[in-house]
This record gives structure tokens, C-alpha cells and sequence, in this order.
């Protein structure tokens, strides 16, 4: 038999318990009523994120994927409103596409193509701009090669009497 | 999907005959009669006053013009629907619309006549009808049209003592984007969180699956507002199937489309509809009717069009 001073502190142990469980979680764990009087907690102010492909990778796995496919070469799982299909990122000539329109064209949009810049923070945009860049292998030059047309060959048949 | 927990809405699947034999009266209502509650309402009359018990119908993505074999005929399946919910003892107050009225197009002309049709479609009704856009109607010129034929892209409205606001998550992408949550907050922070808050949107706020696009890219922002509010029910479509899931204080519900219906995600890789079946025509296709009592508890009821008189013939 437990003495009572044991009870007693088991009794305190299992209130206090109980109350801990409550300070977790500001807003989830409190009956209705008491929500909107507890006020919530500051988020920590995270410090700015420097732009990065792998931010990129993950933002692209949101965000873009649906329409431009998970290579980014235009075979989205998701068919356009119009019935047609998002264009390829893959073939983006480093010319026409400098990385600072890929980036213009992210932020504010082309006709179907959603203006980002208005959800999302200059550094996701630029971190969206690497990813695709990413997906053209600007740096290493393409040779040019030419395929060789086949010149129109006479062919001699035997005709045999 | 997993079931919302709350034990202040009820759900049921009835055909509507079914649901036609119980005299069309709001069916027992879960009780929430707890001290907390009646505290909560007292608040709630300082701010928009006492509910008084009302019904409404969610009618979504009707997908007006679209010609194909996944519904042979649109027009039949919304004039169905139309029919039926007119037919609703008692009467629904109104109608709330969760986006893709229309099959999208790239012409704007054509785009114009299927919204002004529909428009047409829902004005013959006589039923009051509140209406948001979906990518269909608005992704192509980034809501232009939708805005002249129909009205504002969001907005909000107080009926009978509950808030509704109407949510855009379409017109420029799937997000909501700084603007709209800036309005959101101001709108919120005028409201009281015991008044139970109903938001109507086409995309849900929630990632049910991104591949898809049957997301919103800044939903956690704004289910972050509406933290604090006691009550908040979310309706959307766009996922053209029967979903319902919980996120903190907010219940989520999908409602069934009129035009076709889709898969859960994973069991295609690409999302396109399959052909209307001979034999079941309206598979997966109906509408959902919404009890709201005076104590702020939903019934909510999802009605089939399959339940039919046969003997109808559709154009």
C-alpha cells in the first residue's frame, strides 16, 4: 500500500502531465471556445534562403510538373483547359532563352502559364530559373553535327532474256 | 481520403428518392449542444446575427460546350440537375457554383457564349445562385470574361447569420496569390471566429495531389488565417468526385460534378475522363445538398442523377 504523500505527488505528476500536453501545440489541442483567445505563437523569422537547383527541383515537382511533365519535355499528366499540351523546357537555345527571361516568363506569365511572381518570392523564381537552365546543359557546348544527304545512287539492273 | 472527425457534420449518401421519402426535411442533426457551443453562438449574434436554418445546393464543374465522349451531352446532365434540385422541399436558397461552368476554350468569343449561356442556364432556374470560376473559365485570359458575364472573381456574403466567401485559386494559376490574401485577411479580421465561416473556392486548399493540379500552391497561407475561427467549411470541385478531408479547424468537401466524373490519383498516370458507359450514364455525376441548422450544424447530403425517372429523354 502506497503511502499517502506518494499518492498525493502521482495525482500532482499525472495534472501537470496533462497541462504540458495542452502547451504544444497553441491553437490544435484547445477546445473551440479558447482558440481564438490564445495568441499564437511568432514563427521564428527563418533566415533568407539562398537560391539553390535542389530549392528549384522541389518547387518544379509542385508547381510545373502537372503541365511541362516531370523532365520538364512538355508530357504533363495534366491536359491544358484549351486541350493542348505546356511547351518543352528541355530545348531552350541559351540565345533565345537567357536566364533572365526564363525568369521574367516564371514571374509574370505567358497566356496559359500561371505569373508566379505574384505567390512566390524573387528567390523561388530564381531558384525555378536554375532548375530549368539546369534542364538545357547550357554549359557544355552541343557540336553542331551535319547529317550527310544521301546523294541519289543509280542502280543498274541486268536484264536478263 | 481520410473522413473529417468532426462530430457537428453529418454526412450521407442518399439516392434521391431515398432522400425525397424523408420529406426532403434537414434529417437528425448531429447534436452539439455542449456549454462551449452555446457560449460560442451568444458571441456569434454581436456579428452577423442569429442563423436562421437554411438550405443550399453546391452545383460544380458542369463543363458547359464540352463536346466528347466522356458526356454526350452536358446541357442534359445540368437541365437533370437543374430539374431535380428545383423539385428540393424545402426549397434551397441558392445555389453556390464551384468553378468550370463552362468547357475552356482559346477563342474568346466562344468562350463569352458559353458563359453567357450558362448564365442564360441558371438565370431560367429562379434560383439565387453565387458562382466562382474555374481554370476552364478564367486560366486562359486570367478571369477577363468570367469577370464581365458573371462578376467578381472573389467576394464575400453574410446569409441568414453564416459568412461566405467566394475564393479564386484558378484565374492566375493555381494560388491565391498576395492580393487575394491580403483582401482575405481584412476580411476575416472584421469577422467574429464563432461565426461559422464557409468558404467556396474550384481547387482544394489542400494538396490532394499537385501532379494533377488538385492543389492551391499558398493553401497552408491562408488555412494559417483562418486558424482562429471556430468553424470553417470548405466547398470546392475541380477533383469531379465525392472527397472530403480535415485540416485543423476546416472540414473539406469535394462535390460530385455534373459533367464527368474522374479516378482517385494513382489509378491513371495522365488525368483525362473515360467515355460515358451505355449502361451507367450518370456514374459518379449529382450534386450536394447542405443543411444548415440554426445552431450552425451541416447536414449535408449528396444526391446521384442516376436516380432518374428513366422514361426521360435527354437532348
Amino acid at each position: 500500500m502506497a503511502p499517502y504523500w506518494a499518492k498525493v505527488c502521482l495525482l500532482i505528476m499525472c495534472f501537470g502531465l496533462t497541462l504540458s500536453s495542452y502547451a504544444g501545440v497553441a491553437n490544435a489541442a484547445l477546445p473551440p471556445p479558447f482558440r481564438h483567445r490564445i495568441v499564437p505563437k511568432p514563427i521564428p523569422r527563418q533566415k533568407p534562403s539562398v537560391p539553390s537547383i535542389a530549392e528549384g527541383a522541389a518547387l518544379f515537382a509542385e508547381s510545373c510538373l502537372s503541365c511541362h511533365g516531370p523532365r520538364g519535355n512538355g508530357e504533363g499528366f495534366w491536359i491544358l483547359p484549351t486541350g493542348t499540351s505546356a511547351p518543352r523546357l528541355d530545348n531552350l537555345a541559351t540565345e533565345d532563352w537567357p536566364a533572365q527571361k526564363i525568369a521574367q516568363v516564371i514571374a509574370k506569365g505567358d497566356g496559359m502559364m500561371p505569373a508566379w511572381g505574384e505567390t512566390m518570392t524573387p528567390g523561388q523564381i530564381q531558384s525555378l530559373t536554375l532548375y530549368v537552365e539546369s534542364l538545357n546543359q547550357r554549359t557544355v557546348p552541343v557540336p553542331k553535327t551535319e547529317t550527310p544527304k544521301l546523294k541519289p545512287q543509280t542502280v543498274l539492273v541486268r536484264m536478263s532474256h | 481520403m481520410s473522413q473529417p472527425t468532426s462530430s457537428i457534420t453529418k454526412e450521407s449518401m442518399l439516392t434521391r428518392r431515398g432522400f425525397l421519402a424523408l420529406g426532403g426535411t434537414a434529417v437528425g442533426l448531429a447534436a452539439s449542444g455542449s456549454a462551449f457551443h452555446l457560449a460560442a453562438y451568444a458571441q456569434s449574434l454581436k456579428s452577423s446575427g442569429p442563423i436562421t436554418p437554411f438550405r443550399f445546393v453546391q452545383l460544380t464543374d458542369t463543363h458547359l460546350g464540352y463536346v466528347g465522349d466522356a458526356n454526350r451531352s452536358v446541357m442534359g446532365t445540368i437541365t437533370m440537375a437543374l430539374g431535380q434540385i428545383a423539385s428540393l422541399t424545402p426549397h434551397p436558397d441558392f445555389l453556390l457554383v464551384t468553378g468550370d461552368l463552362t468547357q475552356g476554350t482559346a477563342s474568346d468569343y466562344e468562350r463569352k457564349r458559353r458563359l453567357l449561356l450558362f448564365k442564360q442556364v441558371l438565370d431560367a432556374s429562379k434560383i439565387p445562385y453565387y458562382t466562382v470560376p474555374g481554370e476552364h473559365d478564367a486560366l486562359m485570359d486570367r478571369g477577363v470574361l468570367y469577370q464581365m458575364v458573371m462578376g467578381d472573381l472573389h467576394y464575400g456574403f453574410i446569409h441568414k447569420g453564416v459568412q461566405f466567401l467566394g475564393l479564386d485559386n484558378v484565374s492566375r494559376g493555381f494560388f491565391l496569390g498576395r492580393e487575394q490574401l491580403k483582401w482575405v485577411k481584412r476580411q476575416l479580421d472584421m469577422m467574429d471566429p464563432a461565426t461559422p465561416l464557409m468558404l467556396f473556392c474550384h481547387a482544394p486548399l489542400y494538396n490532394v495531389f499537385a501532379p494533377w493540379n488538385w492543389y492551391t500552391f499558398d493553401g497552408a497561407a491562408l488555412r494559417a488565417m483562418a486558424a482562429r475561427f471556430h468553424r470553417v467549411t470548405v466547398f470546392y470541385g475541380h477533383v469531379h468526385q465525392m472527397m472530403s478531408h480535415r485540416t485543423e479547424n476546416m472540414a473539406h468537401w469535394a462535390g460530385l460534378p455534373t459533367a464527368w466524373p474522374f479516378p482517385e490519383p494513382g489509378d491513371l498516370v495522365k488525368l483525362q475522363p473515360w467515355p460515358q458507359g451505355a449502361t451507367h450514364p450518370y456514374l459518379g455525376l449529382g450534386y450536394r445538398v447542405v443543411d444548415v441548422s440554426a445552431s450552425g450544424d451541416l447536414q449535408i447530403t449528396n444526391l446521384l442523377l442516376s436516380e432518374v425517372n428513366h422514361g426521360t429523354v435527354l437532348g
